[in-house]
């Protein structure tokens, strides 16, 4: 058996981060990766949304799928808003990666890129006292993040809130241009300023990972508002490009269809026994050090099976949107430019002490198909179809994540299941105590308000459940009170010596703000680390 | 079972007002096998009683909305309606491409229309009994 110098395991955005950071280094790395790659017959975004829905007499490739993929995936228990050709983002998730039902879903990824493909682009950085209260390393992390920001193009507004979206860290480049929706939002928020600061809401541009001024991400965005659907091209920064440009060093061997179970540390090596999933044989790799990095349930199924455990704690924000209305924007035409990204963050600081902040984005309701939205009003489809288009264009939603902290009440547990290919599956538990329920709800009312002062009509607040906000973490905490599961600040699982894990795992704590930004600034931090170790 | 090819038919020309083509014929006959929407039999019977009329099937569409949202049934109507949807034809009627005048007026003839089928739906799903 080979001995590699470095084993990473998995390629979404911290996986990516690591591997850069290791080539960098000029390490050899073998990364392992389950790598479901996009389907290349599948079409692809290729001109503007109104251009297609106008005049695309095949547009139904793209919208809904040959195989109805679009359709198939609201229909499921756990909708994923996926065009066809981002499906491969979930796709045999089910068959390795199951889970029983419960109150705690979440969606996870066995792709090339991993969830990375479908992110919102959301990049926040923590405040010094939200790094602190997560276990992270503050001087440290600002460098790690700066490091992101040259490798990762971020946009985003040089504005009232640049504390809480980069704390003013590094210069973004210029936001992406408001739609009408925005602006109008815009408008109100400077009439309305002093009283909305007086509520404790601090407004900017959202911090997107969209390249405005430079082809960082593969492209400079020129108003196209499918860039964010598209994983190939575009502006948009999606870790699978940067995994298929680390490729071509010599010095990233990417190794896909390999699912991993476990690992095992053996005196001066470290082996990791996988499924090859073409051929379903055992394949065992030898390494030096081991970097996990498949987020932090896919790092709790393989730390569970490696060290024989049956629970561990759990964070996942819990998540609310809430639609809203602009009411002089109803009957609007659509013919212009219109983007479905976020436009503006609103951060919730109460006490002004970012410590614990409440944030939600809003988007114009862009979504690539109206029948989404059609099933949830109460009535027939042929009214419905009037309904959206009367309404669509003044519509926004405003997604709201609240803080998590952990609890007893918040764990999830491994169980055999002999129909599995790695014979167990997780379930979740995940229950709020009467403060968070509060805590919740008086975020929820305080943004309504805030909402009614940037001129528009909210409607009524939504609770996604448990797991769909898609941010995880807190299951290898820093401060866990056992050493076979939990991690040190730099990253090393603490019973082991060349065991590292370069994502959420370690969290102690989740801000409301987006945290993909913080993941990759940590995975790179927790390579930089190994390295010295 | 109902005759599919009727079927759309009928739900195509309560959208639309037009016939279907045959390729979209062929695509909610694809969807419904590759989303595995069959129907039982007391949606078999709801539809055969909606088939022959737009109003009846407008009325089993928001009827469905009471208990059924989430039946195979209700699902061939979203099927229907993403099809259409996809129609280049029918643009204009999902996105403004002008903007509408007297909004307020429409939001309220709109309103008074939508509670309208809302109500006789209601009342039409309490009176019939269906297997």
């Amino acid at each position: 058996m080979e001995l590699n110098d470095y084993i990473v395991i998995g390629s979404g955005c911290c996986g990516a981060m690591v591997a850069k950071t290791l080539v960098d280094a000029k390490q050899r790395v073998l990364l392992l990766d389950a790598g479901v790659q996009p389907d290349s017959t599948i079409k692809s975004a290729y001109s503007n949304y109104i251009a297609i829905r106008q005049n695309d007499t095949e547009q139904q490739d793209f919208l809904i799928g040959q195989d109805m993929q679009a359709i198939r995936s609201i229909q499921s228990d756990h909708p994923v808003h996926l065009t066809p050709n981002r499906q491969f983002t979930i796709e045999k998730t089910e068959q390795y990666l199951s889970w029983i039902k419960g109150d705690f879903m979440p969606i996870e990824s066995l792709a090339k890129g991993g969830l990375g493909n479908a992110w919102g682009l959301g990049s926040f950085v923590y405040s010094d006292e939200e790094l602190i209260n997560t276990g992270l390393p503050v001087s440290e992390m600002k460098s790690a993040y700066q490091w992101v920001n040259q490798i990762v193009g971020i946009s985003g507004g040089d504005d009232d809130a640049k504390e809480y979206a980069n704390g003013s860290l590094f210069k973004p480049q210029k936001a992406i241009p408001l739609d009408f929706n925005g602006m109008r939002l815009h408008r109100y928020y400077k009439k309305n300023k002093q009283k909305l600061l007086q509520l404790g809401f601090h407004i900017g541009r959202t911090p997107l990972a969209i390249s405005t001024e430079n082809e960082q991400n593969g492209d400079v965005f020129k108003g196209n508002d499918l860039d964010f659907y598209d994983i190939r091209k575009g502006s948009a920064f999606r870790p699978i490009n940067l995994i298929e440009q680390l490729q071509k060093s010599n010095l990233l061997d990417y190794r896909d269809k390999q699912f991993v179970l476990s690992f095992n540390q053996q005196s001066t090596q470290t082996i990791v026994e996988a499924i090859d999933m073409q051929s379903h044989e055992q394949k065992k790799y030898a390494c030096k050090k081991l970097i996990i990095a498949t987020g932090a349930l896919g790092t709790a199924r393989i730390v569970m099976r490696s060290l024989n455990l049956e629970k561990l704690p759990l964070l996942c924000n819990p998540y609310t949107y809430i639609p809203s209305l602009q009411y002089p924007l109803i009957g609007a035409a659509n013919t212009g430019y219109q983007t479905g990204l976020g436009q503006f963050s609103l951060y919730y600081d109460f006490d002004r002490k970012h410590k614990e902040i409440a944030m939600g984005s809003t988007y114009s309701y862009r979504a690539l198909m109206g029948f989404r939205l059609m099933r949830e009003f109460p009535f027939d489809y042929k009214s419905n179809i009037q309904w959206l288009k009367l309404l669509q264009p003044a519509l926004n939603v405003t997604g709201l994540f609240h803080s998590d902290y952990g609890s007893a009440t918040k764990y999830i547990e491994r169980v055999f299941d002999n129909n599995s290919p790695s014979l167990d599956k997780l379930i979740g538990t995940y229950q709020l105590n009467d403060e968070e329920h509060q805590k919740i709800y008086k975020n929820e009312k305080a943004f309504k308000n805030a909402l009614r002062k940037l001129g528009t009509i909210p409607l009524r607040a939504h609770r996604n459940q448990h797991g769909a906000s898609i941010h995880y973490g807190g299951t290898l905490p820093f401060n866990g009170q056992y050493a076979n599961a939990s991690l040190h600040a730099n990253g090393r699982l603490k019973a082991y010596e060349n065991i590292f894990v370069a994502d959420g795992s370690g969290f102690q704590f989740l801000s409301g703000k987006g945290l993909t930004l913080t993941l990759m600034a940590y995975a790179h931090l927790v390579a930089k680390n190994s390295l010295v170790n | 079972m109902s005759n599919r090819t009727s079927e759309f038919d009928a739900l195509f020309f309560y959208l639309t007002g037009q016939p279907p083509l045959s390729d979209q014929i062929n695509q909610y006959q694809h969807g419904i096998d590759r989303l595995k929407l069959s129907l039982n039999t007391k949606e078999e019977e709801m539809l055969a009683w909606a088939i022959s009329k737009p109003f009846r099937i407008r009325i089993l569409d928001v009827g469905l909305n009471f208990n059924m949202k989430k039946s195979n049934l209700k699902e061939r109507f979203a099927l229907a309606a993403a099809i259409v949807e996809c129609d280049t034809r029918f643009f204009d009627r999902f996105l403004n491409t002008t903007i509408v005048t007297s909004r307020s007026s429409k939001v309220i003839l709109l309103g008074l229309q939508s509670v309208s089928i809302f109500l006789i739906a209601y009342i039409i799903f309490k009176i019939k009994r269906w297997n």
